[in-house]
């Protein structure tokens, strides 16, 4: 896990918002980068640090749930809390459905910005941590051959050797093999251990 | 020659001659002179010469002064108490005989048909100084016969020296005796050359064989007297028509002893004579029916036409004054006797129109009589002459003329609108039913009073007279031929508008000016409620188009409340700390300022153009309007992702306008343009507007979208009141816009791009500093 300090973005047309907002944040001792177009928010670097993004809805050029969908797009999942003045219901439906953490509207209570800020950063690490754990258990799953790999949903949808044997018209003894394997590969300490590590993988049990 | 022989020689002049003697009275006469006064020569003897003439006896004293003074011809002219004051020239030769007491002394008076009048006498001076000399040297007794002598010899000289006659005397055989100064001047021959020779020497060789000579002598001695009108010849073998007087002389005893012949040339009365045949004839046979009247009125002359015409003999017509009339239609005799009498009587003559009736099919004809007088030198009226013009097909016209002109009458009379006319001078010469009623006077009052005083207000009547002076002088109208709207008055000093139209039509030499007027009181009236509704109906779609913009406006609100809040929230935050960072503290709070300004910028704006108030005119800057608009709408073309350009340079002329009409305009424009480039994925949204002078000297503005364009069938339609594209339009917008655009004395159209989008223009008027 990183150490660097989590990060919160703010982008917004209008510039006198951008500097209370970064004054309300730096308050509390976060950092923040304001941005006053998406373009400008895209090409920027973001550090390796749990982060936000405050988004107006209305931006110039590409709009805040453009640049939700953009950001989705490139599989940037930071997580957004939309801000806007002028909110309409199905904008903050579409907002949501996209995975907004939050639709708050001008004037901001600053309670409920930094509240919601602090959430999203919490969601952002929990979502870092999972992410690396799934990066780890894909390198682990990555060392399997093909056969192992054939192997494991079939032992995490809970079938026995010989039913695995019979499935895959080899010996018990074999199936017996691979099953050792796997679980040393994966360094699963148990069967219920790699099936909690196939469901972060997204491997679907044979079953199912 | 003796005394009897000259008083021979002047009996047989054919002019009248008048010896006065003391205290003007006749001494002595000739019988052209009884002819003339329609009595014998031996009647006048004794008769003061006042008795014979009209004119004032202080005149004819001072002529006669004049003449026994002079010697010298006086020419001078009397009218005479016969046949109706016939002016005659006279010549009065004074200075004869006298007992010294030159008034008096007698005075020879030649009487002459007018155009004679100026024949030159000679002078007698030289002879009266000879005269008193001798005179002097005689005794009373001497003297006595002297004068006689005197007298004789005086004669003598008279007939020697009367110039315009051949005077001489003839021996019993025809030789010649004497030879006076005219008969040189007439024959050309001194009389040294004709002395002695016989007088046939002056007759055409023709005459002479005829024996024309003889007959004459032997006439003459038998009669007395003869006169004969022959052609004589000159010496140098030319011609003239001469009358002959010839007259036997016979001593007491009755022998003949030669005779005298007094001989006028009359070559030049001839020519005359043949000239006024000629003119007498023409006068009669002219085409046209002419005629003479006396100055009492009674016709003397009529010509052929007119007794062709009418059937009346030439004697008929000469018989009395009215026999003329006796054509006349019964419906004109009246009122023609009573010019006819009014123009004699008066001397001025007459002009009338009668109708007569054609001897030839019994119609009577409509004739155009005119009778001028004709004067003599001195002024006096010797005749009327004149002519009867057909003008019956003239009248017929004429009338059909009339017929028409009381139908256009009518038909100006019924007009809705007033029509006046008005003549070069200004004064009104029409007036109909109209103009009476929206001005208040009658036309009986109106026609012949001043126009510009009549129904136009004080203080236009001097523009009003100088631009009918400048019209006169040369030809240029600015107000002629089109539709103005101006004030005009009523006859009670009320003033109304009326909506005015004059046309200059030239009558002959003169103009003429008609002018249509028509009272629009009323309908100033509904213009002005039309465009309180107009006004208000701009308002409300300003409005509605500002609703639409409600989200954008509400953001743009919103965005400094919001930065406001905030900062006010960290502000709090941070004096809520122990060791509160000023300088941030600081900031926070210039921006809080900051924000709250700009959005109270904003509410100002919006206010402006929402809110009610009447159109104010005021000089702007097109680029300002553009401008504000721009920032209303900012938040608007960035949430549709729209990019605008402007080409606004500042060194253009202002416009004249309402604020907030053309920025409800611009708005409007931008507005659509934004709509129409709702739908556009493929390439960019750009809202571009410039403005620039256009070619007419307007400044012209121009919305340029990158839309879809219009559809060519409501292209012609998007100006339409309710015309609309848009799910949620009222289709009010550019029909009011135009509208606006309009009154403001500009043009508002469409026009679609050469690649995508339309182009809105609109020009307004450039604002000049000078008042118009």
């Amino acid at each position: 896990m990183s150490t660097a300090p989590p990060t919160v973005f703010v982008l917004d047309d209008e510039p006198s918002v951008c500097a209370a907002l970064r004054r309300l944040i730096r308050s509390v001792g976060l950092n923040v980068n304001t941005f006053t177009s998406a373009p400008d928010f895209l090409q920027a670097e973001r550090p390796d640090a749990p982060s936000c993004i405050v988004l107006d809805v209305r931006l110039p050029g590409l709009s805040g749930l453009d640049l939700q969908e953009t950001l989705a797009k490139s599989d940037i999942d930071i997580p957004v809390i939309f801000i806007t003045g002028y909110g309409d219901i199905p904008m903050s439906v579409r907002a949501m459905k996209a995975g907004a953490v939050e639709f708050l509207t001008k004037p901001l209570k600053d309670q409920d910005l930094l509240d919601a800020i602090q959430n999203a950063l919490q969601k952002d690490r929990i979502r870092r941590a999972h992410r690396a754990e799934v990066s780890r258990l894909q390198s682990l799953h990555g060392l399997l051959t093909p056969r192992e790999k054939e192997v494991l949903p079939l032992i995490v949808s809970g079938m026995l050797n010989k039913q695995i044997a019979s499935e895959l018209a080899t010996s018990e003894k074999t199936v017996k093999v691979h099953r050792a394997r796997v679980l040393h590969k994966m360094q699963a300490k148990s069967v219920a251990d790699l099936v909690r590590m196939a469901e972060k993988l997204a491997i679907p049990s044979a079953k199912s | 020659m003796t005394f009897l022989d000259l008083t021979r020689i002047i009996n047989g002049l054919p002019e009248p001659m008048l010896l006065l003697g003391a205290e003007s009275t006749v001494v002595g006469a000739n019988p052209a002179a009884g002819r003339l006064f329609a009595t014998s020569s031996r009647d006048l003897v004794g008769r003061p010469f006042n008795s014979l003439v009209t004119d004032e006896p202080e005149r004819i004293s001072q002529y006669l002064r004049l003449c026994r003074r002079t010697s010298q011809g006086v020419p001078g002219g009397f009218h005479l108490r016969t046949s109706n004051d016939e002016p005659m020239a006279c010549k009065g030769v004074g200075g004869l005989a006298g007992k010294g007491d030159r008034q008096d002394s007698l005075v020879w008076l030649r009487l002459l048909p007018r155009e004679s009048a100026n024949i030159p006498f000679q002078a007698f001076n030289e002879h009266r100084r000879t005269l008193i000399e001798t005179r002097k040297a005689n005794t009373e007794r001497e003297k006595a016969r002297e004068a006689l002598h005197e007298s004789e010899e005086r004669f003598r000289r008279i007939i020697e020296g009367v110039a315009d006659y051949a005077i001489f005397m003839l021996d019993p055989s025809g030789r010649i005796v004497t030879w006076n100064v005219g008969a040189e001047r007439t024959y050309g021959y001194p009389a040294r050359e004709v002395l002695g020779q016989h007088f046939s020497m002056f007759y055409p060789q023709e005459d002479i064989d005829q024996g024309a000579c003889e007959q004459m002598l032997d006439s003459a001695a038998t009669l007395g007297r003869t006169e004969e009108e022959t052609w004589r010849v000159r010496k140098d073998g030319s011609r003239f028509w001469a009358n002959a007087v010839t007259t036997a002389i016979r001593d007491p005893a009755g022998t003949l002893v030669g005779f005298s012949r007094v001989i006028r040339d009359l070559t030049e009365r001839k020519r005359a004579e043949q000239l006024l045949q000629l003119q007498a004839s023409v006068l009669r046979y002219m085409p046209a029916a002419a005629w003479t009247l006396t100055p009492d009125g009674v016709p003397d002359f009529a010509s052929e036409q007119w007794l062709a015409y009418s059937g009346q003999t030439l004697e008929y017509v000469c018989s009395a004054p009215d026999a003329w009339m006796a054509v006349l239609h019964a419906d004109d005799r009246d009122r023609a006797e009573r010019v006819y009498w009014t123009g004699i009587r008066s001397g001025a003559g007459f002009t009338m129109e009668a109708r007569f009736r054609r001897a030839s099919d019994g119609v009577y004809r409509w004739h155009l009589s005119r009778g001028v007088p004709l004067h003599d030198a001195e002024g006096r009226l010797v005749k009327f002459v004149g002519t009867s013009t057909d003008i019956d097909d003239l009248k017929r016209t004429e009338q059909e003329l009339r017929t028409s002109e009381k139908r256009t009458r009518v038909i100006v009379d019924t007009a809705l609108d007033a029509v006046v006319t008005m003549d070069a001078d200004g004064m009104i010469t029409g007036w109909n039913t109209q103009a009476e009623k929206i001005f208040g006077w009658t036309s009986g009052q109106a026609v012949g009073r001043r126009l510009s005083h009549t129904i136009i207000p004080s203080k236009y009547r001097d523009a009003h007279e100088i631009g009918l002076r400048r019209f006169l002088r040369t030809g240029e109208g600015p107000v002629l031929n089109k539709r103005i709207e101006i004030a005009g008055q009523h006859r009670d000093g009320r003033e109304f508008p009326i909506e005015l139209t004059v046309t200059a039509v030239k009558l002959g030499e003169r103009w003429a000016f008609s002018a249509f007027l028509r009272d629009i009181t009323e309908r100033r009236r509904a213009e002005e409620a039309l465009q309180t509704m107009q006004a208000e109906l701009a308002r409300v779609s300003r409005l509605c188009t500002v609703g639409e913009l409600t989200a954008s406006i509400a953001h743009e609100i919103n965005q400094p409340l919001a930065a406001v809040v905030t900062n006010a929230d960290v502000c709090r935050r941070l004096l809520s700390g122990d060791a509160p960072d000023l300088h941030e503290l600081r900031e926070a709070v210039a921006d809080i300022a900051d924000a709250g300004t700009r959005a109270g910028d904003v509410i100002s704006r919006i206010r402006a153009l929402l809110k009610k108030s009447h159109p104010e005119t005021a000089p702007l800057d097109l680029g300002d309007l553009v401008r504000e608009v721009l920032a209303l709408t900012r938040s608007e073309l960035s949430s549709k992702r729209v990019s605008v350009q402007t080409d606004l340079p500042s060194a253009l002329p202002r416009v004249l306008g309402d604020r907030v009409q053309l920025q409800q305009v611009i708005l409007n424009l931008i507005l659509n343009a934004i709509e129409a480039m709702a739908d556009i994925t493929d390439r960019p949204r750009v809202l571009l507007i410039r403005s620039q002078i256009h070619q007419s000297g307007d400044i012209q503005a121009a919305v340029l979208d990158s839309g879809a364009g219009f559809d060519p069938q409501s292209q012609d339609r998007v100006f339409d009141a309710f015309f609309t594209t848009k799910p949620n339009g009222m289709g009010m917008g550019l029909s009011i816009s135009r509208s606006i655009i309009e009154a403001h004395g500009g043009r508002l159209w469409a026009s679609p791009n050469p690649d995508f989008g339309v182009t809105m223009y609109f020009t307004l008027p450039p604002y000049t500093q000078s008042v118009p």
